[in-house]
């Protein structure tokens, strides 16, 4: 006897199945392939060479992998990509909360509109936006003509702003930003303020009020910020590419290399796998971090 | 002297005047309630003696000292919040511990203390319990430990037990006044149940529009009402617009529309010719077949017109011959029988000369 199928689950497939396709035919399948790409050889011309030698060997090794371990700079620049996507979330969460607590705590007729000014950059193309650091931070701007000039009174030699790791993570934050904005304020922006209140009335000071109420019942959109704004810092190419000079290059720039103009598809794919599964570890220690487990408001 | 003294107070929000020159003494020790409909201005004087508003004018001064100047983390007031405000990231000893830790306790003081604040409203196993985990009159009860575990010289409560159901609530009335007794510290009580404060205070400010209508206590508020709104508000009244007649001795006669001449117990400083309302509570009117009339000085005949079962009595409302309406109670008492009249049943009704309360206007 067969027991007919339930309506709900089958709406359930219709509704979740064609973007779990999406995400298998899109994601999933791309990812083995370049996992097997990692274990191949790259061909002579570039792309990879055949799956079998000219003995019909299966020719799969792992030498891609300690070439990366051999060679060193290939991890120094991991290294060094990990520190800027820190440095960036830093620097965004320490920029981004106050700007969060003021939009949950203005009245609703300047939120909509300070919301829509956090949004607003997003109208424009994202290396326009890029390219106009490239002028504020270039050397003949009033910015870098009047910090020399201010550096030059105190008797220290000029710098240069553009194509160095500061100009990366200045571009990284402000591209960046909203992302970390925009779930803390979603936090925020539900806390009841009846625990504020009730945290003054028990002796506590401003400092005491943030530090003990407010700030512990944010992690969970510190956390969703820090990944949102990590994760895709740590891959970009383009910031760095334009900003970022010679000495500024990430890793998502080697990895761009190795699969466009190398052409070694086998180490660009190492190098990806490598970067995806920092990628992962951090989405999900953050996950894990913010997971729901109280009620917002008890 | 009293504890908290109240002066000459007004808070106005644009052209709304919240708060409108009341003037309070509190006792140490008191159980001490404000009482009124939404909108009387009591909550807005319970967040002026916490701290979280400021009056426009007036003092506000405990131990003789003006709070004014003194922000709600400095003043040895805490408060329990409607919403009970627990903070959902801690525990419950958490909880009660905050207080203690913002007035830098020391650590071995601040265990003693939360676990004796925790004995204190039964809640001693439940220290490691999140607020989400326990239920409603738990964290009521959460909410008053921490409120008390620093000995507050008061502690004002905000329509604790509004969001508790009617059984729960009343186990909870008599918490809090055992607890009261216990701590000994002065509670300042904000209801708009007239039944929650007639049960639970010493002393009950009834308050209308900002103003303070009667003070004093529960059995005077409910029998001696002193105008038409707190005789309307607490409990149920009948309240029949006259003038005085004539003044005899102890007593006085009465020109009541729908009855004729009614006696009543004198008043002071009155004469022939006032008008008042008679105030007369519903229990303190008896009702009788037709037939057998009831007892009482004042006796008038009627008929049912609606009534109300409500188990253990039943409400009738009388018409009386001159078309005034009685609102009278009567206890089920009968064996065998649900009730003692219908809808249209000839009745008497009788009150005596003492039973009711005349307001002067």
């Amino acid at each position: 006897m067969t027991k007919p199928a339930r309506p709900r689950s089958l709406a359930r497939w219709l509704i979740s199945g064609p973007p779990l396709l999406y995400l298998i035919i899109f994601f999933v399948v791309p990812c083995l392939i370049m996992v097997l790409a990692s274990f191949r050889s790259p061909g002579d011309y570039g792309g990879l060479a055949p799956l079998h030698d000219e003995t019909g060997k299966l020719d799969l090794s792992f030498d891609n992998y300690t070439r990366l371990a051999d060679d060193f700079i290939f991890v120094k620049v991991f290294i060094k990509s990990l520190m800027y996507a820190l440095t960036t979330t830093i620097t965004c969460l320490v920029l981004a909360y106050p700007l969060a607590m003021l939009i949950a705590n203005s009245s609703k007729k300047y939120r909509d509109l300070l919301l829509l000014l956090v949004i607003l950059p997003f109208w424009s193309n994202f290396l326009i936006r890029v390219y106009a650091w490239m002028i504020i931070l270039g050397p003949q701007s009033a910015l870098s003509r009047g910090l020399n000039f201010i550096l030059g009174l105190v008797g220290i030699e000029p710098v240069t702003l553009l194509f160095s790791g500061f100009a990366v993570i200045v571009g990284l934050v402000y591209v960046h930003l909203p992302f970390m904005v925009l779930p803390l304020y979603a936090n925020l922006e539900k806390h009841d303020p009846a625990l504020l209140d009730a945290a003054q009335d028990l002796g506590a000071n401003t400092w005491q009020r943030f530090w003990r109420v407010t700030f512990p019942l944010s992690l969970p959109g510190v956390f969703a910020g820090a990944a949102l704004v990590f994760i895709p810092a740590l891959g970009i190419f383009a910031v760095s590419d334009i900003l970022g000079g010679t000495g500024g290059i990430m890793i998502g720039n080697v990895i761009k290399q190795q699969l466009l103009e190398t052409r070694d598809w086998p180490f660009g794919s190492v190098l990806s796998i490598i970067l995806t599964a920092a990628a992962l570890i951090v989405a999900g220690t953050a996950a894990w971090v913010a997971r729901p487990r109280r009620e917002a408001n008890v | 002297m009293a504890l908290l003294e109240i002066r000459n107070v007004c808070r106005r929000f644009g052209d709304f005047t919240a708060v409108d020159n009341v003037s309070l003494s509190i006792e140490a020790g008191e159980f001490f309630t404000l009482l009124g409909p939404s909108g009387c201005g009591k909550t807005t004087l319970l967040r002026m003696i916490a701290g979280f508003d400021l009056p426009d004018s007036g003092q506000i001064l405990l131990d003789g000292v003006d709070l004014v100047g003194t922000p709600p983390e400095r003043r040895p007031v805490h408060t329990v919040f409607q919403s009970y405000a627990l903070f959902p990231h801690m525990t419950v000893a958490g909880n009660v511990a905050f207080p203690l830790k913002m007035a830098n306790t020391p650590a071995d003081e601040i265990k003693k203390k939360v676990a004796q604040a925790l004995q204190d409203v039964r809640l001693g196993e439940f220290g490691t319990r999140y607020p989400h985990e326990l239920s409603g009159g738990q964290r009521q009860r959460v909410a008053i430990a921490r409120a008390l575990v620093t000995h507050p010289k008061v502690l004002l409560l905000d329509e604790p037990l509004s969001a508790l159901d009617a059984k729960l609530r009343e186990q909870m009335q008599i918490e809090l006044i055992n607890l009261q007794k216990e701590v000994g510290i002065t509670f300042i009580y904000v209801t708009h149940d007239q039944g929650e404060a007639l049960a639970l205070s010493h002393r009950i400010a009834v308050m209308s529009k900002g103003k303070v209508e009667q003070l004093d206590e529960p059995s005077k508020i409910y029998s001696f009402p002193r105008n038409r709104f707190v005789a309307d508000f607490i409990g149920t009244c009948n309240l029949y617009d006259g003038t005085v007649e004539s003044v005899n001795g102890t007593s006085m006669a009465l020109a009541l529309d729908g009855f004729g001449t009614v006696n009543t117990a004198k008043v002071d400083a009155i004469a022939a010719g006032s008008k008042g309302t008679l105030a007369l509570r519903p229990e303190k009117i008896k009702i009788a077949a037709a037939d057998t009339a009831a007892e009482g000085e004042n006796t008038f005949k009627g008929v049912v017109k609606e009534l109300l079962y409500l188990g253990d009595v039943t409400v009738y409302v009388v018409e009386t011959a001159g078309g005034a309406h009685v609102k009278t109670l009567l206890a089920n008492s009968g064996a065998g029988r649900t009730r003692f009249f219908e809808v249209g049943d000839a009745v008497s009704v009788a009150w005596q000369i003492d039973a009711g309360h005349f307001l002067h206007d």
